[in-house]
């Protein structure tokens, strides 16, 4: 097998521990007792500070360095559609607003 | 498991929704240089939406084995809210039964099927599991298909990377319904950024999503205490 097709393989198999023990633990070890009221709270910033940690890298950086210039269509479009995308928070209207901008700088400005 | 035309009738607007989110994530999938079986097989094994999407931004990235594994186990805690709250009704039946009723909760099948327990007396666990595990095969079918199509149409990269973070946007907002959660989530991105200087194998999204959420919640359990006492 190539070293490509592994490495998707190893992901999937990542992809498997880590949803799997997340769905199986409270049937299994909890047997339904209730979580700890901290964790909630915990939890509740978890999927916000994911993805402000994946978007943000994406469009600040590119080529491993911060870029401000307009050549950095992917900054330029996210900052014009976020307004948009946090008034509606859709994601439709994200995907929409999101490829609109970002064809506008890349092939208008 | 117990396939009707009731359940059917409850998983249509899921299965609408995982066929487009599916065929979106195999078109991203193809460009992550997947193929339409490991999709497919990616797809019914970890049955996971947003982590899915995560995972092939990681691919594209060249992230390591850990931090994919770790990141996807953080976007997967949420399951262990909705495991707890499934319990009651699944707790009578065969292991085998219950772990394979476990691996078909996602966000949608988990609300539908929470709700038809508590609204329909005739509501069982055949019948949930079948509402969980029907919806997996339309969102693999649909990926392998995106993932199949998207060889063919050969879109521009760049754009198909960019509707990736604009796909992440859309999800994100759906978090920010709070004033701390939308500093919590720039706080987080910042760090990102910064950490992304500084630690290898691209654990810069795991290590600030741990940092600040814990802070989060150490500031807002705090809170919580002065304000009871």
């Amino acid at each position: 097998m190539e070293n490509e097709s592994l490495y998707i393989y190893g992901a999937t198999l990542m992809m498997v521990l880590g949803t799997f023990s997340c769905r199986e633990l409270p049937l299994l070890l909890l047997r339904g007792r209730k979580l700890p009221d901290w964790f909630s709270i915990w939890l509740k910033y978890i999927p916000t500070a994911i993805f402000g940690a994946i978007i943000f890298p994406d469009i600040f950086l590119k080529d491993n360095a911060l870029n401000f210039s307009l050549e950095n269509y992917s900054l330029w479009a996210t900052l014009c559609a976020f307004p948009i995308v946090y008034k509606t928070r859709s994601l439709p209207m994200a995907l929409i607003a999101g490829t609109i901008f970002f064809c506008i700088f890349k092939y208008v400005i | 498991m117990h396939f009707n035309k009731k359940v059917i009738q409850r998983a249509m607007p899921i299965y609408v929704g995982y066929l487009f989110l599916g065929l979106a994530c195999g078109i991203l999938g193809q460009q992550a240089h997947i193929s339409p079986m490991e999709a497919f097989i990616m797809s019914i094994l970890a049955y996971s939406g947003s982590g899915q999407f995560i995972c092939i931004a990681m691919l594209m990235d060249q992230a390591s084995l850990f931090s994919i594994l770790v990141t996807n186990f953080m976007v997967s805690l949420r399951y262990m809210f909705f495991s707890t709250a499934m319990y009651p009704h699944i707790r009578h039946c065969s292991l085998p039964y219950s772990i394979a009723f476990g691996q078909n909760i996602t966000d949608e099948t988990f609300a539908v099927n929470i709700d038809s327990f508590t609204k329909d007396k005739d509501w069982d666990v055949h019948q949930g599991l079948a509402l969980g595990f029907s919806p997996c095969l339309v969102w693999a079918c649909a990926n392998f298909i995106g993932c199949t199509a998207a060889a063919w149409l050969n879109p521009p990269t760049e754009l198909v990377s960019y509707i990736l973070v604009a796909m992440f946007l859309g999800i994100w907002s759906n978090y920010l319904h709070e004033n701390e959660l939308l500093v919590a989530g720039i706080t987080g991105g910042i760090l990102s950024v910064i950490l992304s200087f500084i630690v290898p194998f691209k654990l810069h999204i795991v290590l600030s999503t741990l940092i600040v959420s814990a802070i989060a919640c150490w500031l807002e359990v705090r809170y919580l205490k002065q304000k009871a006492g």
